[in-house]
Formats: C-alpha cells, structure tokens, sequence
C-alpha cells in the first residue's frame, strides 16, 4: 500500500490547483488537470506515471468553500486512485491583496486490479495555500502541507510526511476559468522514520483547467 | 484470449473518443438566427422643413429608431458554440494524431503509431449527423508492444444527433472496428449531452454513452462476445481569448465483459479513464485549428501518449 500512497498522494495531496482565495459564495467551478509523477530515488529516476485530477468546488460562505476531489492514473485493469473532500477557510479578508486559506483535504486512496478493490489507506492533508497576485489576471500560489496516512492492515502507526506545490494561476477578472501549471514536491519516507533510511523525493508537473460560473 | 482483443478495442474506442472531437458540437444559449437579420432600409431624404406654425394641440412623437446590427453566423468562441451544427451547417474536419506507446516509465523503449481522423458533419435543423473514420497511417516494423493486429482501416462510425432541449442532445452512434478485417467489432451507442453555459468565457460540456461491444464470432476460433460499456465525458473549456480557447477533458468508462468460456481469464469488470489537455484556435470563423494532449494509459508498465493536431473548415449559411 505504502508505494500506491507514495504514487496517488504525491499528486493528490501535494498538487493543488486551485486559488488560494475562496470561491465566492454561490459560485462553482469544475477543474480537470493532467500531472506527470517522476519518484527519484537515491538521486536517480525511477518509474514515472500520470495521474489526472476531477475537481468540483463550490463556494459556501464568504471565507470558506469545498470541493471534492478525484485523482486516478489513467488506463484500465490496474488503476491507483484517490478520492478526497476539501474544506478551505479563507484567514484573511476577501479584500486583501495576499490571500492565505487553510485547508484540509481528507479521504481515502485505494488500488484496482480489475473488478478488484484492494483495502484503501486513510489520508489527510492540512494545507496552508498563500496567494500573491504578480498581476491583474496572474495568482503565485504556494502551498506548503503535511500528508498523513492513517494506520490501514498493515501498518499500526500513522506515517507522516511533507510535501509542498507552487503554481501560476491564470484567469480573468470575474475568475470564471483558470489555466493553473504547477509544480510540487513530496518528501517520503519509506522507512516511517527509522534509522539509516533515506527519503523518496516524489516530482510531479501538471496542468489544470478550470471553468466556473 | 477473447478479452484481450476486447480490451485492445476498447482502448482503441477510448482513443478515438479522446480524440475525435475536435469540434464536438457545443450549444449556445442563444442560438443564432437562421437569417440574417435584414439590413435597415435606405435612409429617406429628410423631408422639408415645414414652416413653424403655432401648435394647439401636442402629439407624442415617437423616438427615432436605431438599427441594431446583430452579427449572424457560428459564434468563434468555443464556450458559445452550439452542441450541433446549424440547419444547412456542414463542417469537414480531420485530426493528426502521434500515438506513443512506452514501457517501464520510461520514454526510451517506446513505439510510435500514426492515425488520420477524417470526421463529417451535417446540421439539418433538428438535429446533425456526423460521419467519422480513423486510418493507421504509420506504424513501426516492430508492433509487439500493441495486444492486437491493426488494420489500416481502423473503425467507421456513423452517428444522430438530436436537439431535445436548447443545450442538450441525444442520439445514437454505431461504430465498427477493423470493417475490413477477419474479426470486425460492431459498437453500438445511445448517447446524451448537455452544454453548461457557466459564463461568457467558461462552460462545461458532460456527455454519456451506453452499449455493447459485440466481437464478431469466428467459426475456427469461438473469440466472439459482448462487454457492455458506460462511458461519460466532461469537458471544461475556458475561452481564454476571443480566438482562443483551452479544454481539459476526463472521460470514465466502466466495461462489463461476458462471463462464458471465451472470455476465461477475463478481468471481468472494470473501470478506465483518460484526460486530455487541448488548446482550439479560431482562425477565421469558418476554420478552427486545434493541438492536443491525452494520456489513455498509465501504471508505470505501460503508457499510451496521444499528441493530435487537427483542422476544421465550415460553411454555416
């Protein structure tokens, strides 16, 4: 299970594609990304997959919004997915210029051979999403988070790690799409912290797409 | 080995779903007129002035009028477009499409295939119909990597669809696969979809499709058989530019195969998906040009890469 986390969450729990300012309240907005996931270990490349990403979110009040989240490999017969809900509440005002939100994306990983489903992991994320505007249409969004897997069959201990995405969101003024390229790092340890084990770094690059009312 | 043919056609129908719509019909809140709308009359000399003469009684005069201009025709943005051509409206499209297959992750044991997509459509008022075949246009000496032989002719599909509310169509699709091959797959479909018109730059387009895949039985060898297939399509468009539009794409199919004996071993049912990012560019209001990526398969063993290039030319009275 720890390599299906390892894969699904880097992209599913350190990518972000989305804003750090909520949605307005009433508004909501599809997104679809496609992200590459390159594991490097021991400094050397290792196996690469795709992941792509459905995303629906809504905005419930003026600080906070929700959505929920879909991240799978594509193809068929064996398929790593991760399926989350997203809370975010905005700290500052709507009308400040640098927006910071919190959120906490929370849901379950699981593997498909076939018709089978193997027993999924529990996952949670606390995320911290700052968003600087570099222009009128133009949001850096920088989301440093903790990725947690919650104890499953095999393990009896959460495993924590660290990861964080920077991207460009693109829109227009009345934020009815976005065109979103980011980039994020994951920080796994594959021996949950014990002596003499070394960190997987897990890349991913992605772009997002996203349209709303 | 029934199912891995099955799987292998499959794909190919997921191939050609994530890439056959270049200009998949989109529906506009606002259709645009059949007509033109007339242009004003010649404007009349101004009439004499007639001399002032003291009033007794006023009379309400009306405010002058001023032609409003509307611009006729398919609209260019793409989050505007209707789901279905016009009456009278054809469109002759055809899509370029790269098909990289790769092994182990990684890019450098990999094989490349190419296909030529023509696809015609025909608005007749109430509904359109579409006409679309992909061709094997190059493939490597080596084709072990692909579970099945490819035939140069690939598919032919024919398709109806019909206006039932302002954004939203149903209809029915026949495809076959390898038509002039030994082992044909006939692809029945019903279909249904509907255009979300988020805003005047945004929009959502979500489509479904249902039915079987039936394997053509061979007397030699019984591979025969049906998979009923589900599938259903979002596509997010986001008009970035007056000319310019991006398009992010998942499709989620769910395949059921038969469970008899031709079919042992099977996976029986499963779930498969592809995503695609595209960017559709009008250059004039008749031609669209159009790039794209999808990515149909990916668990670290083996990806399928598409990278497509497409143009579209339409006459709409």
């Amino acid at each position: 299970m720890k390599r299906i986390a390892l894969v699904v969450c880097s992209v599913g729990c350190v990518s972000s594609y989305q804003s750090a300012r909520v949605l307005p309240t009433g508004k909501t907005q599809v997104t679809v990304a496609v992200s590459r996931v390159q594991a490097l270990e021991d400094g050397d490349e290792d196996e690469s997959v795709w992941v792509g990403d459905l995303q629906v979110r809504h905005g419930f009040a003026a600080q906070f919004d929700g959505g929920i989240r879909l991240s799978r490999t594509p193809g068929g017969l064996n398929s790593l997915s991760m399926l989350t809900i997203d809370p975010k509440y905005q700290i500052t005002s709507p009308s400040s210029s640098t927006a910071v939100s919190i959120g906490v994306p929370f849901g379950v990983a699981w593997e498909e051979q076939g018709s089978d489903f193997e027993d999924g992991i529990g996952v949670i994320a606390p995320t911290l999403l700052i968003g600087t505007p570099l222009a009128a249409s133009t949001e850096l969004v920088f989301a440093p988070k903790v990725v947690v897997f919650l104890p499953d069959g095999d393990t009896e201990e959460s495993e924590i790690e660290f990861g964080a995405s920077i991207g460009l969101r693109f829109t227009n003024s009345a934020r009815t799409w976005a065109i979103h390229p980011e980039l994020s790092l994951l920080l796994f340890d594959p021996s949950n912290g014990s002596e003499g084990g070394e960190t997987a770094k897990i890349l991913s690059f992605g772009v997002a797409v996203s349209a709303g009312n | 080995m029934g199912w891995v043919r099955t799987i292998g056609v499959s794909c190919l129908v997921l191939v050609g779903s994530a890439t056959g719509a270049l200009a998949q019909p989109t529906e506009a809140p606002m259709p645009p007129p059949e007509d033109p709308v007339a242009p004003p009359p010649d404007p009349a000399p101004p009439p004499p002035q007639p001399e002032p003469v003291p009033v007794v009684v006023s009379t309400p005069v009306a405010p002058p009028v001023t032609p409003v201009v509307v611009e006729a025709g398919y609209p260019r943005e793409l989050v505007l477009r209707p789901l279905i051509l016009p009456q009278g409206g054809f469109e002759g499209s055809a899509l370029f499409v790269l098909q990289t297959l790769s092994t182990g992750g990684s890019d450098s044991d990999s094989q490349n295939h190419a296909l030529i997509q023509p696809r015609l459509r025909y608005g007749f008022g109430a509904g359109e119909v579409e006409l679309a075949a992909s061709f094997l246009a190059y493939e490597p000496e080596d084709t072990s990597m692909f579970p099945i032989e490819r035939e140069t002719f690939q598919n032919v599909s024919v398709a109806g669809r019909f206006k039932v509310a302002p954004s939203t169509v149903i209809g029915a699709e026949l495809g076959v696969f390898s038509p002039v091959g030994d082992v044909k797959t006939y692809a029945p479909r019903a279909i249904a979809a509907t255009k979300l018109h988020l805003s005047a730059a945004s929009a959502a387009e979500l489509a479904f499709k249902g039915g079987i895949n039936h394997v053509e039985e061979q007397s030699e060898s019984s591979i025969g058989g049906n998979t009923v297939v589900l599938s259903s399509e979002l596509r997010v468009q986001a008009q970035v530019a007056p000319e310019v539009a991006v398009e992010g794409r998942a499709l989620l199919a769910y395949y059921n195969l038969d469970d008899d004996d031709s079919f042992e071993g099977s996976p029986g049912s499963y779930f498969l998906q592809t995503y695609g990012v595209w960017l559709v560019g009008s250059v004039s209001r008749d031609i669209d040009l159009s790039a794209g990526f999808d990515i149909v398969h990916s668990n670290g063993d083996f990806t399928m890469k598409l990278f497509s290039v497409g143009i579209a030319a339409r006459r709409v009275p």
